[in-house]
């Protein structure tokens, strides 16, 4: 393996290959900064042109754009409240409230940080793995796609909010706005009312820009002002404080690699995900979860770790069955396939090389990225001192045209402002958001596991116990909806403390 | 004081029963248009989310508008303006905007939309929303039209 490595290596750093690799840099930073577009989009576009290159240069263009797309798409979740992709979509929780405290420097510095390591850890993760791939993939049947789609929905809800009944409404309603569209199990079409626009569903993209960009450029446009409140408290200077902050969390650094790696390899959870996961379970873990939201750079470290870590976890059932475990991998496959490589099992003896060049390409490209990042800095955070008055729509007929650009939908762009609106009264009216997108995200996953595991067990609900995996997988979702009671009766406890002492 | 007097808890009990009419509705919709199949998981979620919507009425109402947190919000909440008229502006030039981009297409109602928007909405003046407003139209133009070769929707009356 370590010649193999070298020898991919010294391919990828030959000039013609670097140029390849820089090159997708710069466009996966684009088209991550660009509300709405993002990987899928980037590597959909890099697909035909692909065609005539040679394999080193295709993969080292494809690695460089989806090492780079994570450091673009939190970069535009900080600034702007407005995530250039799915994934960054975590980022923005404290990102952003950074970011209004005049301290988007520091948070960048984070993310610059944060990206690579955990890409380094999920490439370091993946050659490990590599051998036992197969068998960690097939631990997870309909029964368990089903149990990780709500443990995702229940930690997420209980995380977001102080109020965990709100947030398992918002987590029902996300559900519910789910099932809208095909039934992929019976085949029936549920709630579209005659419009052949919500055959497919309601649109992810579309509803993550209405909902978190948006929402945000509306109440800037109400409130006035800057995104950075206090103009004057803005440091541009906060880039090795963040690096800093970073390198002393490197244990949430691991924890953030990890769920990323994990989750990142199931395929259809996808990173968004496997990013908030690594966001509630830091929250958990705290000892003051509550300041979570405010700007904790802690809540950018976690999911920022996972977000570059879950591209290697998806590579594996992608390059082991042509399982892809995203949307930009699905595309990623095609790349694999227009230049004659059948995924598979024999893939790894018959274009070790390449494959280690492209794991390479995604290191690299995030460690390049990260340093373009933290160059302009200082041109980026001066953006959080442009008035919101001209930001905010400058932002929302940017976010419009992106969210058209994905599948020259006009109705996207009309769904994106009506969910818009929709986000702007959650945040009015105490309602979180994040239950609503992860429980629309994972609500296909989760229905499609339910029906298929009944079909399965013939009706019967002890199919979710039958497998250690499972029984895991429930043990975890009930362990956290207990946990979530926990607070709550110390309070009651403190409250009552003081009454019988008097 | 009758209880739904205090204008406090019905600001915080609108959200709620605004969602509860919302589930009443869907639960109804499924139940009358679909199939016993592809409505049961729809259904089953649609129930759960009734059932966890009237705890929250109840919670709201025995512990008061004001105790029950409503106005707390994540990152931060929204410093509500006195005048609610700022936010029905802010709503009503997105509706309009996207409205006009539907009909006359990007590239013409692009820069309306944010010619309005910053000289009304954020009462700037007419030089800074017109420059913003061209070159915001025009850097759109080159990355989407000229450089990623993206076909910018005409709108209907234009298509």
């Amino acid at each position: 393996m370590p010649e193999l490595l070298l020898s991919a290596a010294q391919g990828l750093l030959a000039p013609g290959t670097l140029v390849f690799l820089f090159g997708g840099v710069v466009v996966g930073l684009v088209f991550g900064v660009i509300p709405g577009l993002g990987g899928t989009t980037a590597l959909a576009l890099l697909l035909p042109l692909t065609y005539g290159m040679e394999v080193g240069h295709a993969f080292a263009m494809a690695g460089g754009i989806m090492g780079a797309i994570a450091m673009g798409g939190s970069i535009s979740a900080i600034l702007l409240n407005a995530p250039g992709t799915g994934p960054s979509a975590a980022t923005c929780l404290d990102g952003h409230p950074l970011a209004k405290q005049g301290r988007a420097a520091d948070a960048i510095g984070a993310v610059a940080t944060a990206s690579p390591l955990g890409g380094l850890f999920g490439v370091l993760t993946f050659l490990i793995v590599l051998p036992v791939a197969r068998d960690i993939v097939l631990l997870f049947g309909p029964p368990e796609f089903f149990l990780v789609a709500v443990f995702g929905i229940v930690t997420v809800a209980i995380s977001a909010s102080a109020n965990l009944l709100r947030g398992l409404i918002a987590g029902g309603v996300g559900l519910m706005l789910s099932f809208v569209g095909y039934d992929t199990v019976h085949g029936g079409i549920r709630f579209t009312f005659g419009s052949d626009y919500l055959w497919d569903g309601i649109p992810l993209i579309p509803s993550l820009v209405g909902l978190f960009g948006m929402a945000e450029m509306i109440r800037l446009s109400i409130e006035g002002g800057t995104v950075a409140a206090d103009a004057g408290a803005v440091r541009l200077d906060g880039v090795w404080s963040g690096i800093r902050a970073t390198l002393k969390h490197w244990k949430i650094v691991i924890r953030g690699s990890i769920t990323g790696t994990l989750i990142g390899a199931i395929p259809g959870v996808g990173g968004t995900v496997a990013t908030f996961i690594a966001y509630s379970t830091t929250k958990k873990a705290d000892r003051d979860p509550q300041s979570f939201g405010t700007g904790r750079i802690e809540g950018i470290i976690a999911p920022e770790s996972a977000n570059n870590a879950k591209d290697s976890g998806a590579l594996m059932p992608t390059l082991a069955f042509g399982i892809p475990g995203s949307a930009e991998m699905a595309v990623f496959l095609g790349i694999l396939m227009l230049h004659g490589m059948q995924p598979g099992p024999t893939i790894f003896a018959e274009h070790q090389q390449d494959i280690y060049g492209l794991i390479l390409a995604i290191t690299l490209s995030a460690v390049l990225a990260s340093v373009i990042g933290i160059s302009f800095v200082r041109w980026l955070a001066a953006i959080t001192l442009v008035k919101g008055q001209i930001l905010a729509p400058v932002v929302i007929a940017v976010s419009l045209v992106g969210v058209y650009a994905i599948n020259l939908e006009p109705g996207d762009m009309v769904l994106a402002s009506v969910i818009g609106v929709l986000g702007y009264l959650m945040l009015r009216f105490d309602y979180p958001r994040l239950p609503l997108v992860i429980a629309l995200i994972l609500g296909e996953t989760a229905e499609r596991g339910f029906q298929q595991s009944m079909m399965i067990g013939q009706g019967s609900w002890s199919i979710f116990f039958q497998s250690t995996t499972s029984i895991v997988l429930v043990a975890l979702i009930v362990l956290s909806l207990c946990w979530s009671f926990v607070p709550y009766l110390r309070h009651r406890l403190a409250e009552r403390e003081p009454t019988e002492a008097s | 004081m009758n209880r739904f007097d205090d204008k406090e808890l019905r600001r915080s009990l609108l959200p709620s029963v605004a969602t509860l009419f919302f589930v009443v509705a869907y639960l109804v919709a499924g139940y009358m248009t679909l199939d016993e199949t592809t409505r049961y998981v729809p259904l089953m979620t649609g129930a759960v989310t009734f059932i966890l919507l009237v705890i929250d009425i109840i919670r709201v109402i025995v512990r008061g508008g004001a105790q029950s947190g409503s106005w707390v919000v994540e990152g931060g909440g929204v410093n509500v303006p006195e005048s609610r008229g700022r936010e029905f502006a802010a709503v009503l030039l997105v509706a309009a905007g996207v409205g006009a981009i539907y009909l006359l297409g990007f590239i013409v109602a692009i820069p309306l939309y944010l010619f309005a928007s910053i000289a009304f909405l954020g009462q700037q003046s007419i030089r800074v929303a017109a420059i913003v407003a061209l070159l915001t139209s025009l850097v759109i133009y080159l990355v989407f039209e000229v450089m990623l070769d993206y076909q910018l929707f005409r709108g209907m009356l234009f298509a």
